[in-house]
């Protein structure tokens, strides 16, 4: 018992001694990054980024809105994707709105689209998103994989590093295949195009094994 | 009979949007063609699936900044919350600091560290989802804390790191703190994203059984990199000092 209170305890002082002395962690202006090219060229380090600058402050923004925290969260993260998408597309016009700005008012849309899904109405004031920004995010929250879409997903967990990179630059980022020898270093397009058949006869065979697998 | 690499380029342009007019009239010429039109379909589902399947790993992400940063950012405590909870804990500090410093320094303390700074790892191989379908796998059990469970699916699967790692983590739910060092000592690649997260639960295993030395080893070893985890390394080395 004495070992559990002396733990507790340092870890008390620990919190009080944080509260009160912990500097503000030192953060990147956001709004001053070119947020195409960033999601572009460091998706990880951006989304995580955006994420855990603008999390909390949209979580006890959102409170008004009398939706528990849990789904204010979810919420936020369908904004967080939905202002992925959109900046990767490369329609975002960071003139027009801040990162900040997009994010919230797509993670309001999210919220209220989300909640409107349980058949509960929330309150919220307009968002101000141009219809395409809306459609990304009833996109995103409408996901709904067939059967066969859900298998090709397992599937791609199975092929290769090589093979991932060329299918998720070709159908996810939308690079042409020249895109795609510059971005990887392959010798020329004819390379690129016989190594995703290869990529592509695999996941077939996965999918046949799975498919005969169940019947 | 196949399909032509002309096919092929049909179908590529057409999902990249960029076909002439004429390659417009062609692609749907080909379309008939039931060997055409199932490939397209393929690809069609490819391009949906590589989506979805982007969006989990944003997903993945954003659960491993909440992992990290728990509890003080998970809790959404306002700074007015956090400086009330401060003033409490230095209030109950000094009710209590008499009875405390009169104690004698408890050998063994560190082992109390553990229960301190053990939060479960998020599954982030295979999350349970709202109105999942099926039995839970290995990974589903860990999270839903069936660890005797997750041990014996997790102990089928091919040893690969992310197996090893989890089931290292089923064990130290479980409390058994021999396999799980045992299993987490196994993740020696060092590019893995699981390599310094399993130095971390090491660590805290160790604790658990009284090696200091070693965990501290560990912890310093974190600590001098710049992974997320560095931060919670040095809190505990400066606990364990």
């Amino acid at each position: 018992m004495f070992k559990t209170i002396f733990t507790k305890l340092i870890k008390c002082v620990n919190i009080f001694k944080g509260s009160l002395n912990k500097p503000l962690k030192e953060t990147i202006a956001l709004e001053e990054k070119d947020m195409v090219a960033w999601v572009r060229e460091d998706r990880n380090r951006a989304i995580t980024e955006i994420y855990r600058q603008y999390r909390d402050e949209f979580v006890q923004f959102s409170q008004k809105y009398g939706v528990v925290e849990e789904d204010r969260l979810d919420a936020f993260q369908e904004g967080v994707i939905a202002f992925y998408e959109y900046c990767y597309s490369g329609r975002y016009d960071q003139s027009r709105s801040s990162p900040k700005t997009m994010v919230f008012n797509m993670a309001k849309y999210a919220l209220i689209n989300m909640k409107k899904k349980q058949g509960k109405l929330v309150s919220v004031p307009d968002t101000h998103l141009t219809t395409r920004e809306k459609e990304g995010v009833v996109d995103l929250l409408n996901e709904n994989l067939t059967h066969q879409q859900h298998l090709i997903k397992r599937g791609l967990s199975h092929l290769g590093e090589q093979c991932q990179a060329i299918i998720r630059l070709f159908y996810f980022c939308e690079y042409s295949i020249e895109a795609i020898v510059r971005e990887l270093g392959y010798q020329n397009e004819n390379v690129v195009r016989s190594h995703k058949s290869r990529c592509l006869k695999k996941l077939r065979e996965h999918l046949k094994m799975k498919n005969s697998g169940t019947k | 009979m196949g399909l032509s690499e002309k096919d092929h380029i049909l179908i590529e342009k057409h999902l990249a949007g960029q076909l002439t007019e004429t390659e417009q009239r062609q692609f749907l010429q080909r379309k008939e063609d039931a060997e055409f039109s199932s490939e397209l379909q393929f690809q069609q589902d490819l391009k949906i699936a590589s989506r979805s399947q982007e969006r989990d790993e944003l997903r993945r992400l954003m659960r491993e900044t909440d992992a990290y940063s728990r509890p003080s950012t998970r809790s959404f405590a306002s700074n007015k919350y956090r400086r009330i909870l401060a003033w409490s804990a230095a209030a109950i500090l000094l009710l209590i600091s008499v009875f405390v410093f009169l104690l004698p320094v408890l050998p063994g303390s560190e082992s109390g560290f553990y229960s301190v700074y053990y939060e479960p790892y998020p599954n982030t191989v295979s999350p349970l989802t709202k109105g999942g379908e099926g039995l839970p796998d290995g990974f589903q059990l860990y999270e839903l804390g069936r660890y005797e469970e997750a041990i014996r699916a997790l102990s089928d699967l091919p040893v690969t790191t992310t197996n090893q790692f989890y089931l290292g983590l089923s064990y130290l739910g479980d409390d058994q703190m021999i396999p799980a060092i045992a299993a987490m000592q196994g993740i020696t690649d060092r590019q893995s994203e699981y390599f310094i997260p399993a130095q971390w639960y090491l660590a805290l295993a160790h604790l658990k059984e009284g090696e200091l030395d070693t965990a501290t080893r560990l912890l310093e070893g974190i600590n001098q990199t710049d992974h997320a985890l560095s931060a919670k390394a040095a809190e505990l080395l400066e606990d364990l000092q």
